[in-house]
C-alpha cells in the first residue's frame, strides 16, 4: 500500500510538473522571448513548475526531492538538447535542493512562532514558494546567468513567485471545472 | 498519504476560491441559475413553471427552487419582470 502511494505521488508530481513545464516552454517562454530583453533568455519570468515544487514540498516534505528530481532532469534534457539553451547540468539538482532548504527554513520559522502562520492556505504556500525562490534564484544565477547577479536573482524571484501564483490559479480553475461538470453534467 | 495530500490540496483550493470571492453560488443556486439562463437563451425570459420543469433542476424540490429563485433575485443575479408575474430574466447577461 505504501509503495502504491509512493508511485501515485510520483506520477502526480511528475505529470503535473511536465504539463506545467510544457506550457511554460511551449507558450510562455516564446511570448517572453518576443517581449523581454534577450539578456533574460535563461530566466523564465512566469515559471509555472515552481508552483508544482512549492505544493509538492508543502504536502510531501522531503519526499518531494525524490519525486521532483527525475522530471527536473528530464525537462533540463529537453531544454538543453531540444531548445538549444545552455543550462548547467547541476542546475536541476541545485534547484530541488534549494527548494528543499526553503521548505525546511519556512517550517523552522513557522515552528518557532508561537502562533503559526496561516496553515494550509494558498498564501502559506506562496510565502514558502517565495523563500524557496530566493535560494533557487541564487543557485541558478550562479550556475546559469552571465549578467548582473542581483538582476538574475530578482528575475528568478519574479518568475518563480508569479509562476507559483498562476499555477495555483490554474489548479483552482481546473478544480472549479471538475466541480462544475460533475455537479451539472455528471 | 497521496490521498491525504490531495484532500488537503482540495481544501486549500476551496479556501482560495472563497478568498478570491469565486464561490458565491452554491450547487443548487448554480443549477437554478443555469436553468434560468438556458430558458432566457431560448425565449428571452424564464417562466417559473418552465424553470420547475427544466432538466437541470429535476432533482431539486419545488420549495427549494422557489427559495433559490428568491435568493438569486435578492443577489441581483436575476431580475423579475415588471409587467408579468413569475417571469424572470438574467440581471446582467454579460456575466
Amino acid at each position: 500500500m505504501k509503495q502504491q502511494n509512493f508511485w501515485t505521488e510520483f506520477f502526480l508530481v511528475n505529470m503535473t510538473y511536465l504539463v506545467m513545464y510544457t506550457l511554460t516552454l511551449g507558450f510562455i517562454f516564446p511570448v517572453q522571448q518576443i517581449i523581454a530583453a534577450e539578456s533574460l533568455a535563461a530566466i523564465g519570468l512566469l515559471f509555472l513548475p515552481h508552483g508544482v515544487r512549492a505544493v509538492a514540498f508543502h504536502y510531501l516534505g522531503a519526499r518531494a526531492v525524490i519525486h521532483l528530481l527525475p522530471v527536473s532532469y528530464l525537462t533540463w534534457f529537453i531544454t538543453v538538447y531540444g531548445n538549444d539553451l545552455k543550462l548547467h547540468p547541476v542546475g536541476p539538482l541545485a534547484s530541488v535542493i534549494a527548494c528543499y532548504f526553503g521548505h525546511v527554513f519556512f517550517n523552522m520559522v513557522n515552528r518557532i512562532k508561537s502562533n503559526n502562520f496561516i496553515t494550509n492556505t494558498w498564501i502559506n504556500v506562496l510565502i514558502m514558494s517565495g523563500i524557496m525562490s530566493i535560494l533557487n534564484g541564487v543557485a541558478l544565477t550562479l550556475l546559469n546567468f552571465d549578467g548582473d547577479f542581483l538582476t538574475g536573482v530578482f528575475g528568478y524571484l519574479i518568475g518563480d513567485i508569479s509562476g507559483a501564483f498562476f499555477f495555483m490559479v490554474i489548479s483552482l480553475y481546473v478544480y472549479r471545472s471538475i466541480k462544475f461538470f460533475s455537479t451539472n453534467f455528471g | 498519504m497521496a490521498h491525504e495530500a490531495l484532500i488537503s490540496f482540495k481544501l486549500l483550493l476551496q479556501k482560495m476560491e472563497c478568498d478570491l470571492g469565486l464561490s458565491d453560488l452554491s450547487d443548487v443556486e448554480t443549477k437554478v441559475f443555469l436553468a434560468i439562463s438556458d430558458l432566457c437563451n431560448q425565449t428571452e425570459t424564464a417562466k417559473t413553471q418552465a424553470v420547475l420543469q427544466h432538466d437541470l433542476v429535476a432533482s431539486i424540490g419545488r420549495a427549494t427552487i422557489f427559495r433559490t429563485i428568491k435568493k438569486l433575485e435578492d443577489c441581483k443575479k436575476i431580475s423579475k419582470s415588471q409587467h408579468r408575474n413569475g417571469v424572470y430574466s438574467i440581471a446582467n447577461p454579460e456575466m
